[in-house]
C-alpha cells in the first residue's frame, strides 16, 4: 500500500469512527472545551494602552521572524507564554471519550477558512503532512463547513498542542488584519540608537541595552519566557567531555549560567522534550558517521552565548575551539551532521510542539547534554497598543475584533 | 664545412660569447654587491629591532601602569574581588573592557596564587591557574619578552610585560601585551625591503640578521628564547635580475642579429674573391692560360691574384717554349711525314718517268700514246703533291711581322663573298696598328668567322658579329681585342675542352685543324685566345693582340 492509500484508509476509518461515536450514540459523551474568557497573563505591561497602530519593531537582521508572530497565516490554536491553549482559527474544540478524536470548530470570523479547506491543505502541504505524521495524527476529516475531526494515535487529556504548530497555520483573511500591525526596522548600529529613533519594540539579551532602557521612563522592560536551552551535542562515538561534565552537574551548570555568559541565564532543568525518544521509536532516524578526527569544540559564530559557553569548556578542558560559520551557523543540526568537531554547543528551543519531528533530525545515538537556558527581554514603549507573548517568546498584537 | 660557413660561425661566436660572459659577470657582481648590502642593512635592522622591541615593551608597561592605577581605584572591581556576587560579572569582564580601551591584545589579572581573576583575550579562562606567565615576565624584565598565550580559538603570540597592583589588600599582577603578529613585527623596522618574522615562520628571502628574545610558551609552560629573523625581500633582487636579464637578452638579440648580418656580409666579402680566384685557377690548363687575374685590390687577395697572374704569364711563356719545342719536334715528324708523303707522291711520277724513259728508249713511237696513257697518273700525283703542299702550308705558316691594321684585315675578310648568315661589323675607330703577320692574322679571323657562320647556320635568327676594341690588361699593357660572336648553338664544356685538339671536328668535311691552328697562330702572334660559350646561346671568340 502506498502512503496515500494508507492515508485514505485511515481517513475512512476515522470518518466511520466519528460517525459511530457522534451519530449513533454508541460512544461516551464528548467533552467540550470552551475557553473561558480570562485576563491574559501574557499581556505586556505598557501602561495605558493606546489605539491600534503600526508598531516599529527593531530587528537585528532583515526578515527576522523570531520577534513578532506574523498576522497571517494563523495557527489553529495559540499557546500563550504560560503554555495555555487559546483560540485562534479554531474558536472551540471537543474530544471524544477516548481522547483520541478531537473536533475543532473553525471560528465564524475566520474568513476564507473552512474545515474542508483545512483538511485538504494539511494533506497536500508537505510541511503540514510531515507535522501530522510525526504528531501521530491518524486522520483528518471535515464533518461540515466548520467542524474538523482529527484522530490521533494516542489519547490526550487536553487539546493537542500540535494544533498550535505554525506548519498547520491557515490563511484566514485576504486583506490586512484590522488593528495593530508590526513594521520591522533594521538595526544598523547601536541598538540604543534604534530606541532613541523611536522604535516601539525591541527584544534583546544585551544587559547594557536593558540597563539603558530601564533608565528611561518612556520604555518598559519585560522578560520573555525562557526560550532557549544551550546543549552540548556530542555525536556518536565521542566522549571527550564526559569527565568535565559530571552526571550531577547542577552546580557546574549554575556556575556556567552565572559567570560564563553575559545574558540572563540559569541552569537548564528538565524534563526536556528530547528525554522521551521512545515515543518516537517508530520513526526511522538517519545515522551519522563516527567522528575520529581532532578534538574540537564548536560553537556557532552568530551566537555569542554559545561561543561563551564553548570558550569556558575549552578553558577547562584544554581542547581547541572552532567557530562554525556560513550556512551551518543557522542550522545547528546540520552543523552536527557536518562532522566538523567532537562536540557542539548549540541552542535548541526550550519548547517544541512536535518533539518527534525535531528528534528525527538529530543524528541517531547523539548525546545531548543540557547546560543552561536563557531568555530575552522585550523593550516596549509606554502607551503602545496591547501586545501579548506567545509560548515561543514571539510578540503578537492583541486582536480587537 | 665551407670556409664561408666557418667564417660566419666564428664571427658570430666572437660577438656572442663575450657578450654572454659580460652578462654572467654583471649578474654575479650584482648578486655579490646586493648580498653585501643586504647583510649590512640586516645588521643595522637587528640593532633597530632591539631598540624598537624595548620601546614597544615600554609602551605596554606604560599602559599597564595606567590600568593599575585605574584598577586600584575601581570600587566595583574591589567589591567583586571581595565576593559580592553582583559585581562578579564586572570583575570577569573588566580585563576585556580594559584591553579594548587600552589597545592591548593581551590582558590578564592574576592573584598571588596565579589564579586568573579576569582575562581579556580569553574571558572564560577565569579561575584557571597560570602563574608561570607573570613569573617569567618578572624574571626577564626589563628585557622585552615574547609569550604565547591561550585564546579560545588559537594561540596568540604577544610582546608582554607584567605590572603589580594592590586591590583591597590583595596583591594582583597585570600581564599585558601587544600581539606580535606579522604586521606588528613588520612595523618594527621601516625598511621596506626587510621582513621581521619568527624563526618558525621566516619570510621569503635571504636571512640577513637574527635577534634572540626571551620566550615563554604558556600553553606548555616552556621557557626558551625565540629567534626573530630579519630577511631581505627577494623582490628587489628579483626585479633587478629581471631587468638585467631583459636588457641582456635584448642586447644579445640585437647583437646576435647584427653579428649574423655582419658575419654573413663579411664571409661573403672575404670568400667571394677567393672563390673567383679558385674558379679561374680551376680553369687553367696548358691549353688555357689566358685567364685574367688582373685586380685593383691592394690586400693579400690582390697580391695572390697578381701572383697567379704572373704565374699564368710564366706558364704561358713556358708553354710557348714548350709549343716551340713541340713544334720543332712536330716539324721533325712533319719533315719525316712530308718526306714520306712526297715520296709517296713522287713514286708514281718516278715510275711514270722510268716507264716513259724506257718507252722512249725501246719504243719511241709509242711514247706519245704511253704518255697520254700515263699522263693522268702524273697529274694525279702532282695534284696530290699540290694538295699536300697546301695542307702543310696551313700547318706551318711562315711569319712576316709588320704593322697591321686589324680593322682593315677584318674588313678584307668580311668583303669576301660568303653564303649563309650575314655578318655585322662593329669596328672601333682609331684602333692602333699591331705588329703581326698580316696573313696570319687574316687566317685567324677567317677561321673564326667561318666557324661562327657555320655555327649560326643551325638557327635561322642567329647573327654573327665581329667587333674590335682597344683594351688594357693589367701587367700586360694595352691590347687590341677582336670579338667574333655568334648566336648559334654554342658548345658544351666537353665540346669546348676538345675543340682545340688537332683533327677534332664536328662538321662534315672539316679538317679538325681550325681552332688548333687559330690558337697556335695567335700564340705565334704573341697574343691570347679564349672562347666563351654557352649551349643554346652562342659563342664568343676573343683574340687579344698586344700593342
Amino acid at each position: 500500500m502506498t502512503p496515500r492509500t494508507i492515508r485514505r484508509a485511515g481517513v475512512l476509518g476515522a470518518a466511520l469512527l466519528t460517525w459511530l461515536s457522534a451519530g449513533c450514540g454508541g460512544g461516551a459523551p464528548e467533552t467540550s472545551t470552551k475557553p473561558a474568557p480570562s485576563p491574559d497573563p501574557c499581556l505586556l505591561p505598557t501602561g495605558r494602552a493606546g489605539a491600534p497602530r503600526t508598531l516599529v519593531v527593531a530587528v537585528p537582521w532583515p526578515g527576522d521572524t523570531a520577534v513578532v508572530a506574523p498576522p497571517q497565516p494563523r495557527p489553529m490554536v495559540r499557546l500563550d507564554c504560560t503554555g495555555a491553549v487559546r483560540p485562534a482559527v479554531a474558536e472551540s474544540w471537543t474530544r471524544d471519550r477516548t481522547g483520541r478524536a478531537w473536533t475543532l470548530v473553525i471560528a465564524g470570523a475566520a474568513l476564507h477558512a473552512s474545515a474542508g479547506g483545512a483538511a485538504a491543505e494539511w494533506r497536500t502541504r508537505p510541511e503540514a503532512a510531515t507535522t501530522l505524521r510525526y504528531a501521530g495524527v491518524v486522520s483528518v476529516v471535515p464533518l461540515d463547513q466548520r467542524r474538523l475531526v482529527v484522530t490521533l494515535d494516542r489519547s490526550y487529556d487536553s487539546v493537542p498542542r500540535v494544533f498550535a504548530d505554525p506548519s498547520l497555520a491557515l490563511v484566514t483573511d485576504s486583506g490586512a488584519a484590522a488593528g495593530t500591525t508590526f513594521a520591522l526596522r533594521l538595526i544598523t548600529g547601536d541598538a540604543r540608537d534604534a530606541l532613541d529613533a523611536g522604535a516601539d519594540v525591541l527584544t534583546t539579551d544585551d544587559s547594557e541595552l536593558l540597563e539603558y532602557a530601564r533608565a528611561r521612563s518612556d520604555l518598559v522592560v519585560h522578560p520573555l519566557p525562557w526560550s532557549r536551552i544551550y546543549v552540548l551535542a556530542v555525536p556518536p562515538g565521542q566522549r571527550g567531555f564526559d569527565p568535565l561534565i559530571p552526571a550531577d552537574s547542577a552546580a557546574f551548570r549554575a556556575d556556567l549560567a552565572r559567570d560564563a555568559v553575559r545574558v540572563e541565564a540559569r541552569a537548564a532543568a528538565g524534563p526536556f522534550w528530547w528525554s522521551d525518544p521512545g515515543r518516537c521509536s517508530e520513526i526511522r532516524v538517519r545515522a551519522t558517521p563516527s567522528t575520529t578526527g581532532s578534538r574540537v569544540t564548536t560553537a556557532l559564530s552568530s551566537d555569542p552565548v554559545g561561543r561563551a559557553i564553548a570558550e569556558r569548556l575549552v578553558a577547562l578542558s584544554g581542547q581547541p575551539m572552532r567557530v562554525i560559520d556560513g550556512q551551518y551557523a543557522r542550522t545547528p543540526v546540520t552543523a552536527i551532521r557536518s562532522d566538523l568537531g567532537t562536540a557542539y554547543v548549540i541552542p535548541v528551543p526550550r519548547t517544541t510542539l512536535v518533539p518527534c519531528r525535531e528528534i528525527a533530525a538529530w543524528p541517531a545515538g547523539a548525546t545531548v547534554v543540557p547546560l543552561i537556558e536563557t531568555r530575552r527581554s522585550v523593550v516596549v514603549r509606554r502607551g503602545i497598543p496591547p501586545i501579548t507573548v506567545d509560548f515561543d517568546g514571539r510578540l503578537r498584537a492583541v486582536e480587537t475584533r | 664545412m665551407s670556409f664561408r660557413a666557418r667564417l660566419f660561425l666564428v664571427s658570430t661566436l666572437a660577438v656572442l660569447v663575450p657578450l654572454a660572459v659580460l652578462a654572467i659577470g654583471l649578474r654575479r657582481e650584482m648578486d655579490r654587491r646586493l648580498g653585501d648590502e643586504g647583510r649590512r642593512r640586516g645588521s643595522a635592522a637587528v640593532g633597530r629591532l632591539g631598540v624598537e622591541l624595548a620601546r614597544e615593551r615600554e609602551r605596554v608597561v606604560a599602559r599597564l601602569e595606567a590600568l593599575s592605577s585605574d584598577l586600584a581605584a575601581d570600587n566595583r572591581f574591589r567589591l567583586g574581588l571581595l565576593g559580592q556576587s553582583a559585581s562578579r560579572a564586572y570583575v570577569l569582564d573588566w580585563a576585556g573592557e580594559a584591553m579594548r580601551l587600552s589597545g592591548l591584545s593581551v590582558l590578564q589579572v592574576q592573584d598571588t596564587a596565579g589564579r586568573i581573576v579576569s582575562s581579556g583575550h580569553f574571558r572564560n579562562e577565569y579561575d584557571e591557574v597560570r602563574g608561570e606567565l607573570p613569573r617569567f615576565l618578572a624574571a626577564v624584565a626589563p628585557a622585552p619578552a615574547l609569550v604565547r598565550v591561550r585564546t579560545a580559538e588559537a594561540p596568540l603570540l604577544a610582546l608582554a610585560a607584567v605590572e603589580s597592583v594592590g586591590v583591597a589588600g590583595r596583591p594582583l599582577t597585570l600581564v599585558g601585551g601587544l600581539a606580535a603578529e606579522e604586521r606588528f613585527l613588520r612595523g618594527l623596522d621601516p625598511d621596506p625591503d626587510l621582513t621581521v618574522a619568527l624563526a618558525a615562520t621566516p619570510g621569503e628571502g635571504a636571512v640577513v640578521g637574527e635577534l634572540a628574545v626571551p620566550f615563554l610558551d604558556a600553553l606548555t609552560g616552556t621557557a626558551d628564547s625565540a629567534r626573530l629573523v630579519v630577511t631581505q625581500s627577494g623582490v628587489t633582487l628579483a626585479a633587478l635580475r629581471r631587468g638585467l636579464n631583459t636588457w641582456v637578452m635584448v642586447a644579445v638579440g640585437v647583437m646576435g642579429l647584427l653579428a649574423i648580418i655582419l658575419s654573413a656580409w663579411l664571409a661573403r666579402v672575404v670568400s667571394r674573391p677567393l672563390t673567383e680566384l679558385a674558379d679561374k685557377t680551376a680553369s687553367i690548363d696548358l691549353d688555357r692560360l689566358d685567364q685574367d687575374f688582373a685586380t685593383d685590390r691592394s690586400d693579400e687577395i690582390g697580391a695572390l691574384s697578381r701572383l697567379l697572374g704572373e704565374m699564368t704569364v710564366r706558364l704561358r711563356r713556358a708553354v710557348a717554349g714548350l709549343r716551340e719545342a713541340e713544334r720543332r719536334v712536330a716539324m721533325g715528324d712533319l719533315a719525316r711525314q712530308v718526306n714520306h708523303d712526297i715520296k709517296n707522291g713522287l713514286v708514281p711520277i718516278r715510275n711514270v718517268l722510268r716507264h716513259l724513259d724506257q718507252v722512249a728508249r725501246e719504243e719511241p713511237a709509242a711514247l706519245p700514246g704511253v704518255f697520254e696513257e700515263r699522263k693522268a697518273t702524273l697529274e694525279s700525283s702532282v695534284q696530290y703533291l699540290d694538295t699536300l703542299a697546301r695542307n702543310y702550308a696551313r700547318l706551318a705558316p711562315t711569319a712576316s711581322p709588320g704593322p697591321c691594321d686589324v680593322n682593315s684585315v677584318v674588313a678584307e675578310v668580311l668583303q669576301a663573298p660568303r653564303a649563309g648568315t650575314p655578318i655585322r661589323a662593329q669596328l672601333a675607330e682609331g684602333l692602333p696598328s699591331v705588329a703581326v703577320d698580316r696573313l696570319m692574322l687574316r687566317r685567324v679571323i677567317e677561321n673564326l668567322v667561318g666557324n661562327a657562320v657555320d655555327a649560326a647556320a643551325a638557327r635561322q635568327d642567329a647573327t654573327v658579329t665581329v667587333s674590335t676594341e682597344r683594351a688594357r690588361r693589367d701587367g700586360q699593357g694595352s691590347v687590341v681585342r677582336v670579338h667574333v660572336t655568334d648566336t648559334g648553338s654554342g658548345m658544351t664544356k666537353a665540346e669546348l675542352d676538345s675543340a682545340f685538339d688537332d683533327f677534332h671536328t664536328t662538321k662534315e668535311g672539316g679538317t679538325g685543324l681550325g681552332l688548333s691552328i687559330v690558337r697556335r697562330l695567335v700564340l705565334d702572334l704573341g697574343g691570347s685566345f679564349r672562347i666563351e660559350t654557352e649551349p643554346g646561346t652562342g659563342t664568343r671568340a676573343i683574340v687579344e693582340i698586344p700593342l
